[in-house]
């Protein structure tokens, strides 16, 4: 065969390919307009394109005349090729994703709040649109090493800013404010991989197996199940890490939100308590997840842990029964995928890791307000604003009588606990509008977060630091 | 393996870090040189494949940052060994010696070619893991 006609054609699809993904990067001078994070993301993906173009049309001239070196060249192309594939799979996410299809003022507003952290002064996010319903498995972090490994392959002098973090939303959740909230949870994977927290907790999570399941090592320990734990506990601690991080950079409306999209208010009965039959598959552990209702009853422990609880814990809302009755389950009711006897260590091992977890959140954040104290003072006033369909950008404070604008975990939670408890309120000062009209409910909960979104909107423009 | 949404990008990860060491490789061949990144790499494989056979350590690698030690890595890393080793190759063995500063590129290149081999044979099989599940069916 002619091997320099064959790889020829084979670096001409590459060519192609890479040339049909840069398409989507070209920015329009001024529509549509994109989050800062979204061009630069664009921006890097064209330049990578273009040094892979180059990159191919050389790839000819250098093929080896021995076979072994051969198949080791040619080997390169595919790689770099599957590399292309995943890059694929963000760009027309992410140009998709353009201002008028995202809740800009609540991403603006998280990362202002986050800009305000030590070492994040420069954040920037990069927001796609994801097909599943779902925030919280989109694995973007993979794609900075697939980028930056590209790059050097090709020569490219575009390189994967460290400032810059990758979130999924759902395509149609644009206007949604409440279930938003999730997005905190994102900005706690982009957190943990810029501080290389895998690191720092991998010799501990070695350390904490290997102490817990010494006693039983020789006998109930698969080697198949051996070789795979250590990489389910890391898993765990980084989606836990991402709960309590979420709560303790923005609330509890972070928990109603998570309640919400996994419709977990399902495994109540009609007394509010848990029906432990429909909640079976909720306890249990995942490979890659801790089980739900693990999720939730960690989150509980945040709450009180941070001062949130006593001001969230007299709501009558099915969200508040789903926080309390997760409270209480007992360690011995969640279940994991290696079997019943390993149960109680891997507890043991998760209460371990878990104060790790906390201490890293307190000292990745680096003494953030966590803001309690502005939502117990101002919440009531946000409240009685949004009851009366005014937008509380800026609201008079209850003890001085002055004018302030509160900030975004207040506006935030206090809409979404008006949203959970108080609705009805709302809609029964409308004229003609009655609460248990589920159409009503749907339209005044829009109006509810459109108010929601005007005032962070307002609350970024208000502030030196504004995003867009 | 499917079951961790992580999968894919974790065997893009390893072939794009065997791709790396491919590189340095050919340039430590072709131009006699070595680089630390190099080193580093295949001291992570090491420490990760000497991490499965230690019988003090009850599970192995633990998750880093590192390509070489996810579950899915570890995995896929163990197959190419247990290849070599039918093949007579301890390839912990060889890649535990570092390579020698031959003048000829000869020397260089028998020096070089179990290490050639690992990696080629690790980002072949990681990129195969990779394909495997760009086609399977989404729900």
């Amino acid at each position: 065969m002619d091997g320099t006609a064959d790889i020829t054609n084979d670096a001409a699809s590459l060519y192609r390919f890479v040339e049909s993904i840069q398409t989507f990067c070209e920015l329009q001078r001024g529509f549509p307009a994109y989050l800062e994070g979204s061009k630069v993301f664009l921006s890097l993906i064209e330049e990578l394109s273009r040094s892979t173009r180059k990159y191919a049309t050389d790839f000819p001239a250098g093929l080896p005349n021995n076979s072994d070196d051969y198949r080791v060249y040619r080997q390169e192309l595919r790689t770099l090729r599957y590399g292309w594939y995943y890059v694929h799979r963000f760009v027309k996410p992410i140009a998709d994703a353009d201002t008028l299809h995202l809740p800009g003022p609540l991403i603006n507003s998280m990362v202002r709040r986050l800009r305000s952290v030590k070492s994040f002064e420069e954040s920037k996010l990069a927001i796609l649109h994801i097909r599943e319903l779902n925030y919280l498995q989109v694995i973007a972090s993979g794609v900075r090493d697939a980028i930056t490994q590209i790059s050097s392959f090709v020569g490219s002098p575009a390189s994967f800013p460290s400032d810059l973090g990758l979130i999924g939303i759902p395509y149609s959740q644009a206007k949604s404010v409440f279930l938003n909230s999730l997005i905190a949870h994102e900005i706690g994977h982009f957190v943990f991989e810029k501080r290389q927290l895998k690191d720092v907790l991998a010799p501990k999570i070695h350390a904490i197996l290997n102490s817990t399941f010494a006693p039983v090592k020789d006998v109930v320990l698969k080697i198949s199940d051996s070789r795979r734990i250590p990489t389910a506990l890391a898993d765990w601690s980084e989606e836990l890490f991402c709960d309590l991080f979420a709560v303790r950079f923005i609330g509890p409306c972070y928990s109603y939100a998570f309640i919400e999209i996994f419709d977990l208010t399902n495994y109540l009965s009609l007394d509010g308590g848990l029906d432990k039959n429909a909640a079976a598959l909720a306890v249990e552990f995942s490979y890659s997840h801790p089980a739900y209702l693990y999720r939730i009853q960690k989150q509980v422990e945040m709450l009180k842990s941070i001062d949130w609880w006593r001001h969230i814990r007299t709501s009558k809302s099915t969200c508040q029964k789903i926080l309390e009755n997760s409270e209480s389950l007992g360690a011995d009711y969640f279940s994991f995928p290696f079997g019943a006897d390993l149960q109680k260590y891997f507890i043991e091992c998760l209460n371990q890791v878990l104060t790790e977890i906390s201490a890293l959140i307190e000292d990745s954040l680096g003494g953030l307000d966590t803001g309690v104290a502005e939502y117990s003072r101002l919440s009531r006033t946000v409240k009685d604003y949004l009851l009366e369909g005014v937008v509380p950008s800026t609201i008079r404070d209850p003890d001085s009588g002055k004018r302030t604008a509160p900030e975004t975990v207040t506006v935030l939670n206090s809409a979404y606990q008006l949203y959970l408890d108080d609705l009805p309120e709302l809609i029964g000062r409308i004229e003609g509008q009655k609460a248990t009209s589920v159409e009503h409910r749907a339209r005044w909960t829009e109006n509810l977060e459109n108010w929601t979104l005007k005032a962070l909107d307002d609350l970024t423009l208000m502030s030196a630091k504004t995003v867009v | 393996m499917n079951e961790n949404p992580d999968s894919r990008s974790r065997y893009l990860a390893l072939a794009l870090a065997s791709r790396k060491a491919l590189r340095s490789l050919s340039d430590y061949v072709r131009q006699g040189t070595i680089d630390a990144q190099f080193e580093s790499m295949v001291g992570e494989v090491v420490e990760s494949l000497k991490a499965t056979r230690d019988a003090n350590n009850l599970f192995g690698p633990t998750p880093k940052e590192s390509p070489f030690t996810n579950y899915e890595q570890v995995v896929t890393l163990d197959e190419v060994e247990s290849d070599l080793k039918n093949q007579n190759i301890d390839i912990v063995e060889k890649l535990s010696k570092p390579l020698s500063l031959h003048v000829d590129e000869k020397s260089r290149r028998l020096d070089a070619a179990d290490a050639i081999r690992f990696f080629y044979a690790l980002e072949n099989r990681a990129l195969h893991h990779y394909s495997s599940q760009i086609g399977s069916r989404e729900p």
